[in-house]
């Protein structure tokens, strides 16, 4: 089998898990009692004739199956559908946030990623000593953390206390500049987020590598590598780490996916106008279509990086082949 | 205090036009001249999700008023004073109500607003139709007549009682821009057009929400400020902290659902920060403690009282709300909106043993230390402390509860529309309460069915009866002898436990002038377009 036809198999099965989920996500979300109607009107004096005569207007009194059809039906189409609550297409909304989450997560995924490995391979190096035990409790500090509450602190810290930072958003309110200085904006912004994000997401990497790194430096190769006088950067980064980075390359295309889905609490507490956010406010107001806008998004971006990844295998692993 | 009669709202229009257009409250200082320019930032937690106010009904106030102006406006003591109506009289049955407009008012987009406009706005609310979370209140509306571009009286087909207080500060819409076309798909929805001092530049969805200047504004030489941004940060403890930290120049109570985060609002408050003016207000809300009435144990009336004897409300209020409302007895709140009826001499006394002596004639004998369980609805956050706290309080009348938390819209749809209630206590607000006919509805026989604002199911025909008799006359006093025994007999059968009223918090940084909070009104939503920046 050609790779061609690898990857064209590949998205056809993948095509067929994003619709399994987004049909699983259409009927398990209707199973909670409640809807966007009530959401906006529950606590008002409005008559329970006029909430019927809503649900008339938003579609929500057809039968389910009727909803379900409807859905998919446009969906094919390329149509996201239409969110009644938030008064836009989806596609519209998802299209204004999407670039959000991608500049918080590609920097946090980079940052995590290699500051995790190096990190790794540092512990994996000079085993049981204190560097190795200060690598394994930051790691352990930084994943066992609920990044809402490190969110938290570091906002009375280095915002409230320190004033160095600012506590939310993504640009200064009102500011009007432009180019270089918005950018820079932008950044100062981004600080405690990312700072928030890359604690939590480096420790899966660095004890990753550290375990990976550890196994490897078990095996005669290294020890030939060695003998052939290689050098020792040589004989890590170029013989050892390769070996020892396909489990790491797995756990990175898992986050790539989930990171996708935005990261609700860390983009809640630092009110960053991501993909998060929107789904946590999306599930919280019942506002369906925009939920499964956020399934087919994620979906997608989950099957290309994890094929994105079984590519890279090929180009680390000559043994690996397909077909 | 004699009926609404015509007299009494001429009264009030001259007095309004009197106050004229000083926006500052009286005791706030005030410096000799409003400077101009500036952008003031202001936090929303919940975001926006529309403007149209015949479809948003009373959600985000603090938002649609920027855009849109009533019939009327509130004053910077509460009252109505003359919005895009320059004046009107009602008559004496309260079914007949003429505005007459001040000319020359334009929309934002140039096109003069006239007599068509208000009843393309009364009549889209009244329409089934367009589904309009405010047509309860306009259920009788007979015609709307225009006999000329600047007068309009709308007729009723019996008394309104709530025409004036609740529904004539609703926003004017353009008819030019929504006449015809399908309210849930119009550009508008997006870009408002309104009359309101401010225009809606940028809207950025669960980001920000910019607002310009409208420099055609009627009211001549406002607003003052050139910009005025609502930051939208979901979680109050963050928008407080930006706040604190210069980011944001205002916060007000109005805009966060479920109340203020309490403890962070007195630690603020008692560091008595040096740049930071504090507005404390009552809010014109109540929060009430529900039961389902058609089911046991609370089908009883003795069991009902033994609750509100067990719940020690000072408390609640003095532990949970810091001091930031006030404790409750009667159903109808003691409000200003409400001062002419409120009976002040109901007293449901903090008493665990006249609850357990309740509990043991209702039927309920304890076997060992407990007598029956029951279940705690709640929602996550506040609600959850609130429940905790009724808990433990129930706990020695030997009633088990167990607490189950929700999101907001599981919640609601549990308690209002599935009715899957029996055997369960829970928190709603009664909001909004300007006039007692608001808040009455909710024990209405007509709301029991699912999805009526009825939570409790209390079917209590003498009720029903006393709820439409008070609705169907404008005679204030008449109203006033209704609500009297309406509220006795509410506190008899105890359908529902009023636990406290809110209070309010509006804060802001020095620079900021001319705000003014409203004691049972809004807040200080109308007071933006008078707010300055003294830098």
């Amino acid at each position: 089998m050609s790779l061609h036809r690898y990857v064209a198999g590949r998205l056809a099965q993948s095509l067929f898990l994003i619709l399994l989920v987004i049909s699983l996500g259409f009927f398990v979300m209707r199973l909670a009692p409640g809807d966007p109607v009530l959401y906006l009107y529950g606590a008002q004096n409005v008559s329970a004739e006029t909430l019927d005569a809503m649900r008339r207007q938003w579609g929500l009194d057809r039968p389910l199956w009727q909803q379900y059809t409807a859905y998919v039906g446009n969906l094919l189409q390329g149509n996201l559908g239409y969110s009644q609550l938030n008064q836009q297409p989806v596609a519209r909304m998802l299209a204004r946030i999407i670039p959000n989450t991608l500049l918080l997560m590609i920097p946090s995924l980079v940052l995590a990623t290699t500051i995790g490995v190096l990190l790794g391979i540092l512990a994996a190096r000079r085993l049981n000593s204190w560097g190795d035990y200060l690598v394994g409790a930051v790691s352990m500090v930084g994943y066992s953390t609920p990044p809402f509450w490190l969110g938290i602190v570091f906002i009375v810290v280095f915002a409230s206390g320190l004033r160095w930072l600012p506590t939310q958003g993504m640009s200064t309110l009102g500011s009007s500049a432009q180019g270089l200085a918005r950018a820079l904006d932008v950044a100062t912004h981004m600080v405690l987020p990312l700072g928030v994000l890359v604690w939590w997401y480096l420790a899966a990497f660095a004890r990753l590598t550290r375990a990976s790194m550890l196994e490897e430096s078990r095996k005669p190769y290294l020890m030939t590598a060695r003998m052939k006088g290689l050098s020792e950067a040589h004989v890590i980064f170029r013989h050892a780490f390769r070996n020892a980075s396909r489990p790491i390359l797995t756990i990175l295309g898992l986050h790539l996916g989930t990171m996708f889905a935005g990261t609700v609490m860390t983009e809640v507490v630092f009110a960053w106008p991501g993909m998060g956010r929107l789904t946590f406010n999306a599930i919280i107001q019942h506002d369906y279509p925009v939920v499964l806008g956020v399934f087919v998004v994620t979906g997608v971006a989950v099957v290309m990086a994890n094929l994105l990844i079984d590519l890279l295998y090929v180009l680390l692993d000559p043994r690996i082949r397909y077909g | 205090m004699g009926q609404m009669t015509r007299r009494d709202f001429l009264h009030v229009a001259a007095g309004a036009a009197a106050v004229g257009a000083a926006g500052t409250r009286p005791t706030s200082v005030r410096a000799a001249e409003p400077k101009r320019g500036g952008t003031l930032r202001l936090l929303q937690i919940e975001p926006a999700v529309g403007f149209n106010p015949a479809m948003e009904g009373t959600n985000w106030p603090e938002t649609q008023r920027m855009v849109y102006n009533g019939l009327t406006d509130y004053g910077p003591t509460g009252e109505l004073v003359p919005g895009v109506a320059r004046s009107w009289t009602v008559s004496d049955e309260a079914d007949t109500f003429t505005f007459r407009l001040t000319p020359g008012i334009t929309f934002h987009d140039g096109k003069e607003l006239t007599s068509d406009d208000v009843r393309f706005t009364y009549e889209s609310i009244a329409d089934a139709k367009v589904a309009s979370p405010l047509n309860v209140y306009v259920a009788n509306l007979k015609a709307v007549e225009t006999p000329d571009k600047h007068t309009v009286t709308l007729r009723f087909s019996g008394p309104n009682v709530l025409m004036m207080p609740g529904i004539s500060p609703v926003g004017i819409l353009p008819k030019h821009v929504w006449a015809g076309t399908d309210f849930r798909k119009n550009p508008a929805l997006a870009m408002p057009i309104g009359t309101g001092p401010f225009r809606l530049k940028e809207w950025q969805r669960s980001s920000h929400l910019v607002f310009e200047a409208n420099r055609n504004y009627f009211r001549k030489g406002r607003p003052y400020v050139d910009q005025v941004i609502f930051k939208v940060v979901p979680d109050a403890a963050t928008g407080i902290e930006a706040f604190k930290n210069g980011e944001l120049d205002m916060v007000l109570s109005q805009g966060m659902p479920g109340g203020l985060p309490y403890a962070q609002v007195r630690q603020l408050i008692d560091a008595k920060p040096a740049n930071i003016v504090f507005h404390e207000f009552v809010q014109n809300f109540n929060q009430n403690l529900w039961m389902n009435c058609a089911a046991p144990p609370f089908d009883n009336a003795k069991v009902r009282r033994a609750i509100s004897h067990a719940i020690n409300k000072e408390l609640i209020v003095k532990a949970l709300l810091q001091g930031f409302g006030r404790a409750q007895h009667s159903f109808l709140g003691d409000l200003p909106g409400h001062k002419w009826a409120h009976d002040a001499s109901l007293r449901s006394e903090y008493s665990p043993a006249r609850a357990n002596q309740l509990l043991d004639e209702a039927g309920f004998p304890r076997k060992g230390s407990s007598r029956f369980a029951v279940t705690i609805l709640a929602t996550e956050g506040f609600r959850v402390k609130l429940s905790e706290a009724l808990k433990a309080m129930l706990a020695p009348i030997g009633i088990e509860a167990s607490i189950k938390s929700y999101t907001w819209a599981t919640y609601i749809a549990r308690i209002r529309q599935e009715r899957d209630t029996a055997g369960c206590l829970w928190t709603i607000f009664s909001s909004r309460q300007v006039d007692p006919a608001f808040s009455m509805d909710n024990l209405s026989g007509a709301n029991v069915k699912p999805g009526g604002a009825n939570y409790c199911q209390w079917n209590n025909p003498r009720a029903t009866q006393l709820i439409d008799a008070a609705r169907s006359t404008a005679v204030q006093e008449k109203r006033k002898g209704l609500y009297m025994e309406l509220q006795r007999l509410v506190f008899d059968e105890t359908p529902v436990i009023p636990l406290y009223s809110a209070i309010g918090v509006d804060m802001f940084h020095k620079p900021v002038e001319g705000v003014f909070s409203i004691d049972g009104l809004t807040g200080t939503l109308t007071s933006i377009e008078g707010v300055w920046l003294n830098k």
